[in-house]
């Protein structure tokens, strides 16, 4: 691993925790007396500033110092969290992930971010100084030396004499190669400790002939004097923890604990032992005695070293056990985090292009299998495809995460927003277990920011609105997430007003958008909102001003094939559903032919097929009649014929392909069903790109083309909606 | 090169130069091992040397534990800022018999 790669490691860490930091905060803006939401914040803050230290980020060193001093006081109880503090650290959070940023782009921070980051520090300070003012000293003093006695009657049980920590490094033989620099270690400990003696040990080292100039082959014994607890110096290490040996042994340590560690490096025993007091760890008589105990020890060798020293009354059981439950919990976390592992995106995708020509290749030789008529053959590549359909399945899975993450960032803006419009609004959210492609979730946070501040600010009444309509004060905002049909609803539903229809219309008519004798119905009309241009004059306030109009929102959710719709009730609320392919890259589909040509359908949205009786295709020639009666219901249908202009009869028996989207019917009228077919969407090119109905192209197993139809457009096309309202809601 | 060697015939002197750290390591371990083969007492320069890391420490700290091994003698006579504040931060200046009042001069 080199430094780059850790660097990028340490960046998304702590992107990671900011996040757990921020959800922390909320909550504890809710409660504020959640110790373990406390510990977390602290951690976070902690770990940031810990691995900063071993990059030399000085700057995020520096900051994060400051915030961590408040947090270490709010966790020892001596400030109480409240509203306008959580505010603060919220502030700060966000601080230290543009700093973050800035080491991501590789910048230092400008004059800019310095004044930022003087202001926050001289705010955070006030509740460093507040607190000492509010407490007067000699109350202070008298607990502070309270405290003290306690510490030293605890105390007073046999252990050594020093007060410092004891730190035992052996690094690993490959640290070098991974990039890092023992020195770095050392020297960021000397931030925020003194090392009070340092011995470098000569043992691990090889012949002049043998030594490999790139293996490294230090260790260092470490007599440090610190206020940072284990955990934060274990933290230290986190970057070579797996492939050093590292030690620690608080001050004031059991001597039983320094025979542990003589054991476990045990090849340089007696050496340690005398380096342990040389660092001044252990005094000449500590030494001897613990060698003795361990001598002992080995001749009974009966009773576990831990049991021997709670009979010897050197240890005490709790202390035991607490170091067991502690070294049980480091464990399990580590368990764990192995389960996952991270992954370069790009690895990924390359994995899906090649399970894609998988696909087309095992086409291809399910074609021939079926061209030479042999059984074996056949059944051979049948097996074969199967397998490949669940490898395809599974690679795709590799890349569904979650909308959960998504979803929870925002609890943050909700509030933020709530706090800046004054109004008391809460958030739901359900169906965060959904799951969706990686790369639809990074474009979908935006569109998704953009309607649940619209819906904030335009959609949820003022308290006082609210309370004349005789709804409850504060208002509510649903996010809410469900899989259906091959695609993905997310729905951003308030309980507000609800769209004011004429007013959108009026405006509508004023922009020249609509003209005033179309007869729109309610769904259209409520559509003209995501027009360019168009905004209800009265409404705009500095959260519209975010550069993203409901145009953009609209244009960035069809770039993803993806629909978006509103219903609304005027006075119950709004609710806007964007619907979503649930992946971009592979599908199951249903191929058909159309005069020669092959098209594909996405086998998610087929409902059945039927044929079209001669009838009825005579009724649509004569009549323009596009419609047929399923079982009591009305169908519209479109002629693939007609729409692409292909020339020649059709076929004597013509086939209904019927299609089910975004709670709509329709039908396809084509020559010829062929069946099912793994397709792989491949993007049309530019040119190609304007062609309506059209959603990209998959080569067949024979080398040619077929085209896969985009449904959504094709209903679009179909203008269902416009002239067919009535029948439509007819058939549902 | 960041080591440069000029042995006579009743002395190995090696002057390091430059940067020595875990990019020039193999190179330096290389030559290092190629100079030291005489058995003849070893003298190092290290007050040319600009900027030392761990790799670097490991080599002059394997120089010195082979000539004590070997019985010759070990001798340092400059060492840079550079040096200075690494073997400051090993505690190992006592190891290498350090210099203190010949790396004030050449400092």
């Amino acid at each position: 691993m080199s430094l780059d790669e850790s660097l990028q490691i340490y960046i998304m860490e702590s992107r990671d925790l900011l996040e757990q930091m921020e959800e922390a905060l909320l909550t504890l803006e809710q409660n504020p007396q959640d110790e373990e939401k406390i510990n977390a914040i602290f951690r976070a803050a902690h770990t940031i500033k810990g691995s900063a230290g071993l990059f030399g980020l000085d700057f995020i060193i520096s900051f994060t110092h400051v915030a961590e001093s408040v947090l270490h006081k709010v966790r020892n109880g001596e400030i109480t969290i409240d509203e306008s503090l959580v505010a603060l650290l919220l502030e700060v959070g966000d601080f230290i992930g543009k700093l973050i940023d800035h080491v991501a782009e590789s910048k230092t921070p400008d004059a800019d971010t310095q004044a930022v980051s003087d202001a926050l520090i001289s705010r955070l300070n006030v509740y460093l100084s507040a607190e000492s003012d509010m407490v007067p000293a000699a109350e202070h003093a008298a607990t502070e030396v309270a405290a003290m006695t306690t510490v030293d009657e605890a105390e007073s049980i046999e252990r050594v004499e020093t007060d410092c920590w004891h730190v035992s490094l052996r690094f690993g033989v490959n640290t070098f190669r991974s990039g890092m620099d023992p020195f770095s270690f050392i020297r960021y400990m000397k931030t925020i400790g003194t090392i009070a003696h340092l011995e470098t040990m000569q043992q691990g080292f090889p012949a002049l002939e043998e030594m490999d100039a790139e293996s490294c082959y230090l260790g260092f014994e470490i007599s440090y004097q610190t206020d940072a607890d284990k955990l934060a110096i274990e933290s230290i290490f986190d970057f070579v923890r797996d492939d050093c040996e590292i030690h620690i042994l608080p001050p004031h340590s059991k001597i039983s604990h320094y025979i542990d560690l003589i054991e476990k490096l045990s090849n340089e025993d007696l050496k340690l032992g005398e380096i342990l007091v040389k660092c001044g760890t252990l005094t000449p008589n500590e030494l001897e005695s613990s060698l003795q105990q361990q001598a002992t020890q080995q001749a009974m060798d009966k009773e576990p070293i831990g049991q021997t020293l709670v009979n010897q009354h050197m240890v005490q059981p709790d202390v035991v056990n607490a170091a067991l439950e502690k070294q049980k919990q480091v464990k399990e976390t580590k368990n764990s985090e192995s389960n996952f592992i991270r992954i370069d995106a790009n690895k990924l995708d390359e994995l899906i292009n090649l399970v894609g020509e998988l696909i087309i290749a095992g086409a291809g030789a399910t074609l021939v299998a079926n061209k030479t008529a042999n059984s074996e053959m056949t059944e051979a590549t049948s097996t074969i495809s199967t397998l490949v359909e669940q490898v395809r399945d599974s690679a795709l899975a590799l890349r569904m995460v979650q909308i959960g993450s998504t979803f929870s960032r925002f609890n943050r803006v909700v509030r933020d927003v709530s706090k800046e419009l004054g109004k008391e609004i809460r958030l739901e959210i359900s169906g965060e277990e959904t799951e969706l492609d990686k790369t639809v979730v990074e474009k979908i946070s935006d569109p998704l920011t953009h309607l649940v501040r619209n819906s904030m600010d335009h959609g949820i009444e003022s308290a006082e609105a609210r309370l004349a309509k005789g709804k409850s004060a504060y208002g509510t905002l649903k996010l809410n997430a469900f899989h259906d049909s091959g695609s993905i609803v997310i729905e951003v539903s308030d309980d507000g007003a609800g769209l004011n229809r004429d007013k959108i219309l009026a405006k509508a008519i004023e922009k020249g958008l609509v003209s005033a004798e179309q007869s729109l119905s309610d769904g259209d009309i409520y559509n003209l909102i995501f027009e360019a241009g168009f905004s209800t004059a009265d409404a705009v306030s500095n959260l519209s001003g975010r550069g993203v109009g409901m145009d953009v929102v609209r244009r960035n959710i069809q770039a993803l094939r993806g629909t978006i719709n509103i219903q609304s009730q005027p006075g119950l609320g709004t609710t806007m559903r964007i619907r979503l392919p649930l992946t971009l890259a592979i599908i199951d589909g249903f191929l058909v032919n159309v005069a020669e040509s092959a098209y594909v359908i996405p086998l998610d949205m087929v409902v059945e097929c039927i044929e079209l009786s001669t009838a009825d295709y005579e009724a649509s020639i004569s009549d323009q009649r596009d419609f047929i009666n399923l079982r009591g219901e009305v169908l519209p249908y479109l002629k693939l014929r007609d729409e692409f202009e292909c020339k020649g009869a059709p076929p004597a028996r013509q086939n209904i392909v019927v299609l089910q989207y975004a709670e709509q019917k329709i039908g396809l009228v084509v020559d010829k069903l062929i069946g099912e077919f793994q397709t792989v969407i491949k993007p049309l090119g530019k040119m190609f790109e304007h062609v309506k109905g059209i959603g990209g192209f998959t080569i067949l197993g024979s080398g040619s083309v077929a085209l896969v139809l985009d449904v959504p457009r094709m209903m679009q096309l179909a203008n269902i909606g416009k002239n067919k309202e009535q029948e439509v809601v007819g058939v549902n | 090169m960041p080591v440069a060697v000029k042995s006579t015939k009743s002395l190995t002197k090696l002057d390091f130069s430059g940067e020595l750290n875990i990019y020039t390591a193999s190179e330096t371990m290389d030559v290092v091992k190629a100079a030291l083969k005489n058995a003849l007492p070893i003298q190092l320069d290290l007050s040319e040397v600009s900027e030392v890391d761990a790799a670097g420490l490991q080599i002059l700290m394997t120089i010195k534990l082979h000539s004590t091994l070997h019985g010759v003698a070990f001798n340092l006579i400059g060492c840079s800022e550079a040096v200075n504040e690494l073997l400051g931060l090993a505690d190992l200046a006592g190891f290498f018999g350090e210099p203190t009042v010949l790396s004030g001069i050449a400092a």
